[in-house]
């Protein structure tokens, strides 16, 4: 869920119309890298679950796959973080603080 | 004697407060000078007009009188053209008045709402939502995970202990 556009969580949360804007803005300049990334990583993941379903494979062709493929989602776990971080950048100490509160709730 | 000495005397010559000496002075200057004999002779006709004046006695309650006619006139509000007027200009300045409080007011509420988030929820945002939901997924599953056919059977340990 994009927490940042619910009306509750925004309300309670009092964001300001220019800190919705910037978490939307900051979502938007990676998501064409995440789409890419995401896509990359299915292949490689097709490829190698296909490899290792063969018998005939050898151990270095799964290795290079795997290690291929940790790459690439390594590569999108630091996107992930990165963004993560940038829209932390957004809120205020308080506002922090207040989001984890209500991500607890809502997880129970 | 000069014309501004003369012109100092004139006024009290006709009142007889002019010694011997001074009456005589003006009077010689009198026959030297048009211009101060012109002077002294409409001087002396104005004297001869207030001399004349007869002054009118207010009956005895005039003053009270008066000033009831002035309180009345002030709480019809008069009724003069110039009334009118005082009152239409004033009548427009509050108007104008209540129209900038109102104007203020409403530019105010729009500066002080504007600032509140108003989230609109789109398609797009539901598509951005299911990327996400697979970032999050496709980070923490594990790569090899068909690999994991080689590891403990869950199920399998189960059935034993069952």
């Amino acid at each position: 869920m994009k927490w940042w556009k619910e009306p509750k969580i925004v309300g309670e949360l009092e964001l300001t119309r220019e800190q919705v804007n910037q978490i939307e803005g900051v979502f938007s300049s990676y998501k064409g890298q995440i789409s890419e990334l995401e896509s990359n990583l299915k292949k490689k993941g097709r490829k190698l679950r296909g490899r290792i379903k063969d018998p005939n494979s050898t151990r270095l062709e799964i290795q290079t796959l795997t290690d291929d493929t940790e790459k690439t989602k390594g590569e999108l776990r630091d996107i992930k973080v990165d963004m993560y971080l940038r829209i932390r950048d957004v809120l205020t100490p308080r506002q922090r603080i207040k989001l984890q509160e209500i991500k607890e709730r809502y997880g129970e | 004697m000069k014309c501004e000495n003369f012109k100092e005397l004139i006024l009290e010559y006709p009142d007889g407060e002019l010694s011997q000496g001074e009456r005589l002075q003006v009077e010689t200057h009198l026959g030297e000078c048009e211009g101060c004999d012109l002077l002294f002779r409409q001087v002396n006709g104005v004297w001869n007009l207030l001399d004349r004046w007869d002054g009118i006695e207010p009956e005895g309650d005039f003053v009270a009188k008066f000033w009831d006619r002035v309180s009345e006139g002030e709480i019809r509000g008069g009724g003069g053209i110039l009334d009118f007027f005082r009152n239409w200009r004033q009548r427009w300045a509050i108007a104008v008045a209540v129209a900038v409080i109102l104007i203020v007011g409403v530019i105010s509420i729009n500066v002080f709402e504007s600032d509140k988030a108003d989230v609109v929820f789109t398609e797009i945002d539901r598509a951005d939502e299911e990327l996400l939901i697979r970032l999050e997924k496709v980070t923490s599953r594990e790569t090899a995970r068909s690999l994991e056919v080689y590891g403990p059977w869950y199920e399998i340990e189960e059935s034993k202990g069952g």
